[in-house]
């Protein structure tokens, strides 16, 4: 085993892990992968758990960054690996009598007060309790989990196994204060007072109001449940019903708005009752931040999809009851700057139609009225926090959608690691640093054949029973997690040509089953001390060495096998992180 | 049911296993009773990226030389396919890799040079390799399963010969190769057919004959070793070194010899020593190896000592082109030695020719005393046919030429007896009172030096006029002509390898209305006056296609009938192209007239 | 020595049609016609040269080879100069570089793009399971496929029923094939009809022979099974319980259109790729044409697909003639209206080509 800092080295791990670098919370994908394709499901999920205390949950409702990023999903080599899916499959799997790890650092003495028992303060308690401090979490709601709780759909997300992973995050000696609102309010605990009680306080509040949608005949901020009852936001839609109440819908459902939460209001909605759900958006498929199985799912369920419209008024009978909504029509217009499309309405293009039922999931906003001090805003109304994790108020931290915006719990999640130990940092001056471990790997660990294994399907719940609470996704078996766990060209693992030993016999290009091997006459070195292009050359005379390109590599062993002198060598690669 | 008649092209790059893809092939449809002509092209160099091209024509009869347009083409590489793109007919099919290791730079796939006439086949071939053999290194199977699939051919042939030839390599590389082919024949037999290449069933086989698979150089090996040859001097060249390959592995099983010399004045000069000893002994050689022996055939030549030298050319003078087929050591062999020292010329225009010159140059050497020179080339040393043997054994005379003098009383033995046909008495060493001299010398009957003006002269008359009984010998073609018969308006007068493309060119004019006719000389020296005089009068114009720049065989002829011919000389290093003799007949079909007048 | 110039001569322009249908083809004789110099290539996933996929049903009344249904000869295509890549699929379009990228990993650049790749049969979602048990019918192969699995007077269960399926049917009944109907809303697509009109062309058919199954009383069709022994190759279930047997069963809910490809291109796109009367995208050299496009239709206010051959040719045309610097737009040639023939059987205009 060696360990290094060379910039090289780490500029290897940076950018040839994809999928760890796709992750807001860098979940060490390959290795967990590997596990699980050795059996080891227990070992699989606590490698999970270094970087994500809520393994079983993001399994289930992560929105994948990682696997838009998949080596195996780009041109030419199939679809990505089912990267979520066995992280689920760690967390199901694993032995009944699975025992968790954790690295406990000795007690600091130090108090904090997190706000919000939503992703980010459960994630940033937990890893704040780990380094010793003791930690409050204070919650308004009845019960632990925030969005996870009231914002996703119990068909996504069975109750009890969020309940056994927050508790498993708090167990450490977390306090968690439920039913206790921070905030100016009657018998709500204020900001202030949490700052001169604790040595630090995590906002992590999330984004906990709709964003709103203002239509015609309605006043601009009134909600307009309060115009008809057939009109509501979605985010208030799915908080009553994950609070217990009985939701009601017409046979007719519109849904406005483009992400989960839209797609899990109108399934909620078809499982209600509802006969004709349609999602509106306001630009097209393309552009909607989802998964594709999700979409293809909510198709399945026959909730269907149409583009290009924007709500702008309700058509409403003299009791209020809603009887269609007018939309405008939209042409594409320029680029957003996360990637997504804007809108442009067409003037004089007008149309209804018709429903009993409008849902309005647009989007979700920070709330900051809670507040008894001030604190600085960016130009969203978001809280600005500077590079240590602070807010303009010492003391003060944030963490999450709280500064971000509505992201997502994995985004929530990563962010609050961070914070976290930023916080860490603050209160006692611990300073940590990134190297790499490098370990030597005897032979290939992937054979050529898994190239050829198709991504497996996640068995889902039968059309006819899928009912409001019955989870819809039922988990890969063994058998299969085995095999999509062999899917994954594990990129962790490093392969190199000893150019000192090398012959030049040209074996490893004939076998090669990519343009991976290249004969090289140079390698360019970036500003910060990473590799960078390869120059390749078709010149005999002017080859320096023959090189493995690690971004065509796809792990297969090829090159290892064939070597007549054995000067390709293999070494598995971890980025972790180091006390200074 | 139309008669089947298939070309199918590998073409691809050194690596790629094409000619070992050609080669499955041809030895499959040939176990399942099809006819097989085929013709390999690949580079000089032994590594490096050249191309290489296999082309397999398949029919229910024989046929005489390769197609113009191969009804399948399949590229393996695509940067030496596309300039052959062309050679596909109209509705033929074009299979290609779908799936490319590398990215391609614009213009270079295959897809884009497919003519509309064409029917495209792009197949993962490396991903079926892959797949089903865990490398990409089985493309070349693949192909051969998804032909076979794609157009309805049994895969038993081909998994038995992919077990024959990779057998040595053991079980895994057979069971990888079978599964390639497999894989690829899956994906045949899927695909919804859209050319109009059809094979048609065959019915049963004659039981009093066998076919079997032979290149030219493997029948020429065949020949001898059917005619019992007892020994064999050599020195390797291209195109004739495998000759000698097949001979030293086949000689010795029966226990006779092989020798390879120091060089090719050694082997002509110790098969002449092993004709002079009685045995029957043959060397094989190339057009500079030829020019070595020249001296040592004259010596033969005088000394009336029976050998075969064969002679497969290549594109020359000199060192010339090694690789490359040509027909220009005719003039080398007819009149290559020095002095009036005429032999036995031969040239076979075909595989099953080959086995038969090869097995009849022992009779004619040995029964008329001389030399006798087969001459082949490149193409027809390398190129595949099926060649059909009588199951009853092989058809050549083993004893007969070995005629001992009967020696009265008293009598004393003449070795170069003056005789009506001009064939002396021949013996051999340790012969009962035939003791004899041969010398280099001219002689007299006795052997004995003589350079008196008369006994020379007897003597040269002697020494051609035996030659003239070699143009009946029996069950031998001389020459044969083919097509309409009586007056034609174009005749195609041809030897060696061009005639199969004299024949197919003549074919294709006979469709196209043309009367014509064609005549193949397979005997060169002594030559065929009579039949060939009666062909040209029944000719309108006479065409005379050869691969050597001089018109070699037009001189000769021209030169012994005092009649003129169309020369159509090309030196492509390649076979002659059927659609130029084709252009040329049109043209003359057209003008035959004015030709003659000229 | 001075060299001789030639005049400095404009590189010739690459138009480059993604699709081998009605629009491709007719865009790329207008595109030969009004630009002789022009590089004109067709990209096409089909082994085969454009033909006319109206006549497929014929295929089921005699022995047709794919030549006969052939509407240019290969010469047609050397003569004009217009090369038509075949067999090769294209994954995605650079619209910077402007190059469409081939799945053998060859970039085709092009000076303009038109991409006129048409739809395909739309299947249901929760009928994906399924789709191995059912028959397509958008190519050649396909329809050979369908005839070969199809026994002399076998039944034929058409699900939706959009009017390409419902030309096949009257073809199927007139060669005494039974034909079994399953309603579905895109019966009769891509004709808009009232409930009145729908009950009484459903009428039509039954009296044409077919059996007509309401697929929303049954619930719609939950899946499809492979028949029991003794019985047809296949069985549709329906939710509310039932179901039905046939030799062959076959989707036939409209088309969606094929733009795949397109995504990531910076192309508008949303089912169908967005362009408006002059069939210009937002990408100035890129264009669409034929059944995968949407045109904004300005009384309408909508972004319309315009389905039927002389739509479709009407559209190619425009495309060549606005690629060439022209500028025209396309108007509606084809209203679709269902009507009854002489016989009173189904009639529409949809089914009219030349």
């Amino acid at each position: 085993m060696q360990f290094s800092d060379d910039p090289r080295d780490i500029g290897w791990v940076r950018t040839n892990i994809p999928c760890q670098n796709a992750c807001p919370a860098g979940t060490n994908v390959p290795a967990y992968i590997r596990s699980i394709a050795e059996g080891l499901h227990g070992q699989a999920y606590e490698i999970n758990r270094e970087s994500n205390v809520l393994p079983s949950v993001l399994g289930r409702i992560c929105s994948r960054p990682c696997e838009s990023a998949c080596r195996h999903g780009w041109p030419g080599n199939g679809e990505p690996v089912g990267i979520c899916s066995l992280k689920r499959s760690a967390a199901d799997l694993k032995d009944s009598g699975h025992r968790i790890t954790e690295r406990l650092f000795a007690p600091t003495g130090k108090r904090i007060a997190v706000v919000g028992a939503g992703p980010s303060g459960v994630a940033a308690a937990h890893d704040l309790s780990l380094l010793g401090h003791d930690v409050v979490i204070f919650e308004k709601e009845e019960k632990p989990g925030g969005m996870l709780r009231y914002g996703i759909p119990e068909f996504r997300l069975p109750r009890p196994l969020l309940d056994i992973e927050l508790h498993n995050a708090l167990r450490l000696g977390v306090q968690l204060r439920t039913g206790t609102p921070v905030g100016v309010g009657k018998g709500a605990v204020r900001v202030s007072t949490l700052l001169a009680d604790f040595d630090a306080v995590l906002l992590g509040t999330g984004c906990m109001a709709p964003s709103r949608l203002d239509l015609r005949g309605i006043p601009p901020g009134q909600d307009p449940s309060r115009v008809s009852q057939d009109v509501e936001y979605g985010l208030h839609f799915l908080m009553d019903l994950h609070r217990g109440q009985n939701k009601r819908v017409g046979r007719r459902v519109a849904v406005v708005g483009a992400g989960f939460t839209a797609l899990d209001c109108a399934r909620v909605a078809r499982r209600l009752g509802g006969m004709e759900v349609t999602i509106h958006l306001r630009t097209s498929e393309e552009y909607i931040p989802v998964t594709h199985e999700e979409l293809f799912e909510t198709k399945r369920e026959g909730i269907r999809i149409k583009g290009l419209r924007t709500p702008v008024g309700l058509q409403l009978d003299d009791n209020g009851r809603l009887l269609g909504v007018e939309f405008v029509q939209n042409r594409l217009g320029g680029w957003r700057d996360n990637g997504r499309r804007l809108a442009v309405p067409i003037d004089g293009s007008e149309f209804v139609e018709t429903c009993d039922t409008l849902i309005i999931a647009i989007g979700q906003v920070t709330v900051n009225d809670f507040l008894d001090m001030r604190v600085e805003l960016d130009r969203w109304g978001n809280v600005r926090i500077a590079e240590n994790g602070m807010t303009s108020v010492s003391g003060l931290f944030a963490a999450g959608d709280f500064v971000h915006g509505a992201s997502t719990a994995i985004q929530a999640i990563g962010h609050a690691r961070k914070i976290a130990d930023k916080i860490d940092t603050w209160l006692v001056g611990r300073k940590r640093r990134q190297v790499v471990q490098m370990e030597p790997v005897a032979a290939p660990l992937r054979d050529h054949a898994f190239d050829f294994i198709q991504r497996q399907a996640m068995p889902t719940t039968p059309l006819p029973e899928r009912q409001l609470t019955r989870e819809v996704e039922c988990g890969l078996t063994r058998d299969l997690a085995s095999e999509e766990a062999k899917r994954c060209y594990l990129c962790d693992l490093r392969y190199q040509i000893n150019v000192d030993r090398c012959i030049y016999c040209r074996a490893c290009i004939e076998v090669a089953p990519r343009n991976c091997i290249k004969l090289i006459s140079d390698v360019e070195i970036q500003k910060d001390g990473s590799y960078g292009q390869l120059l390749e050359t078709k010149e005999w005379s002017r080859v320096a060495a023959i090189w493995i390109d690690n971004n065509e590599c796809i792990r297969c062993g090829a090159c290892f096998k064939v070597c007549p002198v054995a000067c390709i060598s293999i070494t598995r690669n971890k980025l972790i992180t180091v006390d200074v | 049911m139309k008669a089947t008649d298939i070309q199918i092209a590998l073409c691809g790059s050194a690596g790629d296993g094409t000619i070992a893809a050609g080669d499955i092939l041809r030895n499959a449809v040939a176990r399942a009773g099809y006819r097989v002509i085929s013709f390999d092209v690949y580079p000089p160099e032994i590594r490096g990226f050249g191309k290489c091209i296999s082309r397999v024509r398949i029919t229910t009869e024989q046929s005489y030389a390769l197609k113009r347009q191969s009804d399948v083409f399949v590229s393996l590489d695509d940067s030496h396919a596309i300039p052959h793109v062309g050679e596909v007919r109209p509705d033929g099919a074009v299979i290609f890799e779908s799936q490319p290791v590398a990215t391609v730079a614009e213009g270079h796939h295959i897809s884009g040079h497919i003519h509309p006439g064409h029917i495209p086949y792009g197949i993962p071939l490396r991903e079926l390799s892959e797949k089903s053999t865990g490398g990409g290194r089985s493309r070349n199977l693949v192909v051969l399963g998804y032909i076979a699939g794609l157009l309805g051919l049994a895969p038993e042939h081909f998994l038995s010969i992919i077990e024959k030839k990779f057998t040595k390599q053991g079980s895994e590389v057979v069971s990888r190769n079978q599964a390639g082919f497999h894989a690829g024949f899956q994906a045949g037999t899927a695909t919804f057919k859209l050319d109009n290449v059809f094979f048609t069933p065959l019915g049963t086989p004659h039981g009093s004959e066998q076919v079997v698979m032979l290149s030219g150089n493997a029948a020429v090996a065949q020949g001898c070793m059917d005619a019992h040859l007892d020994t064999f001097f050599g020195y390797p060249i291209t195109p004739a070194t495998s000759i000698m390959e097949r001979l030293a592995v086949a000689l010795p099983k029966r226990g006779a010899r092989l020798l390879q010399t120091e060089d090719e004045i050694s082997a002509m000069a110790a098969s002449i020593g092993a004709g002079f000893a009685g045995a029957r002994a043959a060397t094989a050689t190339s057009g500079p190896g030829l020019a070595l022996m020249s001296e040592m055939i004259g010596l033969a030549t005088m000394a009336e000592v029976p050998c075969v030298v064969f002679v497969s050319q290549r594109g020359g003078p000199s060192t010339g082109m090694p690789t490359k087929t040509e027909q220009s050591d005719l003039n080398a062999a007819l009149y290559g030695s020095p002095g009036d020292s005429q032999h036995i010329v031969i040239a076979p225009t075909n595989v099953e020719g080959c086995y038969r010159c090869a097995g009849k140059a022992f009779e004619m050497a040995e029964r008329y005393q001389t030399p006798v020179i087969v001459l082949l080339d490149l193409y027809l040393s390398n190129r595949y046919e099926t060649v059909t043997l009588a199951v009853s054994g092989p058809p050549f005379n083993l004893n007969a030429n070995k005629p001992r003098p009967r020696l009265e009383a008293g009598e004393v033995y003449k070795r170069y007896a003056l005789t009506d046909d001009g064939i002396s008495p021949r013996a051999i060493p340790g012969d009962a009172g035939c003791m004899h001299v041969i010398t280099g010398l001219e002689h007299n009957e006795l052997g004995r030096p003589s350079d008196q003006e008369e006994m020379h002269a007897a003597m040269s008359r002697k020494r051609h006029d035996k030659l003239l009984g070699a143009l009946q010998h029996p069950d031998f073609t001389v020459s044969k002509r083919f097509g309409d018969p009586g007056r034609v308006k174009v005749g195609l007068l041809s030897w060696g390898s061009t005639f199969g493309e004299c024949l197919e060119a003549m074919f294709m004019a006979q469709a196209e209305g043309i009367p014509c006719a064609a005549m193949k000389v397979v005997m060169l020296a002594p030559f065929p006056v009579q039949p060939v005089a009666d062909f040209m009068a029944d000719c309108d114009v006479v065409l005379v296609p050869e691969c050597n720049y001089e018109g070699q065989f037009a001189h000769l002829v021209q030169g012994i009938l005092a009649k003129p011919v169309v020369r159509l000389s090309r030196v492509p290093g390649s076979p002659m192209p059927v659609e130029a003799i084709l252009g040329e007949v049109r043209r003359l079909a057209r003008g035959a007239v004015t030709a003659i007048a000229s | 020595m001075t060299a001789h110039h030639a005049s400095p001569s404009v590189p010739p322009h690459r138009y480059v049609i993604i699709g081998n249908g009605v629009a491709g083809n007719q865009a790329a004789e207008g595109l030969r016609s009004r630009d002789p110099e022009g590089l004109v290539t067709i990209i096409t996933n089909n082994r085969l040269l454009f033909y006319n996929r109206y006549l497929l049903p014929l295929l089921f009344r005699s022995h047709k080879d794919w030549r006969e249904l052939q509407s240019h000869s290969a010469d047609y295509y050397q003569k004009h100069r217009i090369r038509v890549i075949r067999d090769v699929r294209v994954t995605a379009v650079d619209a910077g570089r402007r190059q469409v990228m081939l799945a053998h990993k060859e970039p085709i650049t092009y000076d303009t793009l038109l991409v006129a790749t048409g739809g395909r049969s739309y299947l249901p979602e929760e009928l994906a399971d399924s789709r191995h048990l059912l028959n397509s019918f958008g190519t050649y192969e396909q329809a050979m496929a369908v005839k070969k699995a199809l026994p002399d007077r076998g039944t034929v269960v058409m699900l939706g029923g959009d009017m390409i399926g419902l030309d096949l049917a009257r073809t199927l009944l007139s060669i005494d094939c039974r034909v079994v109907l399953v309603t579905h809303e895109t019966t009769f697509w891509p004709h808009q009809v009232t409930p009145e009109v729908r009950m009484e062309f459903l009428n039509v058919l039954r009296d044409m022979g077919m059996d007509v199954i309401d697929g929303d009383a049954a619930g719609g069709v939950t899946a499809i099974e492979p028949g029991t022994a003794g019985l047809p190759a296949r069985r549709v279930v329906f939710r509310q319980g039932g179901d039905v047997y046939g030799d062959v069963v076959m989707p036939f809910y409209g088309l969606v259109p094929s733009v795949e490809f397109m995504m990531g291109s910076g192309t508008d796109i949303e089912r169908g790729i967005l362009v408006g009367t002059n069939l210009r995208t937002n990408d100035n050299h890129i264009f669409a044409a034929g059944d995968v496009c949407q045109i904004w239709s300005e009384q309408e206010h909508a972004y319309r697909f315009y389905y039927g051959y002389q739509n479709v040719r009407a559209m190619g045309a425009v495309a060549a003639s606005n690629m060439t610097g022209g500028n025209e737009h396309f108007a509606i040639t084809q209203n679709g209206s269902l009507s009854r023939d002489g016989r009173g059987h189904i009639d529409s205009s949809f089914w009219a080509y030349d």
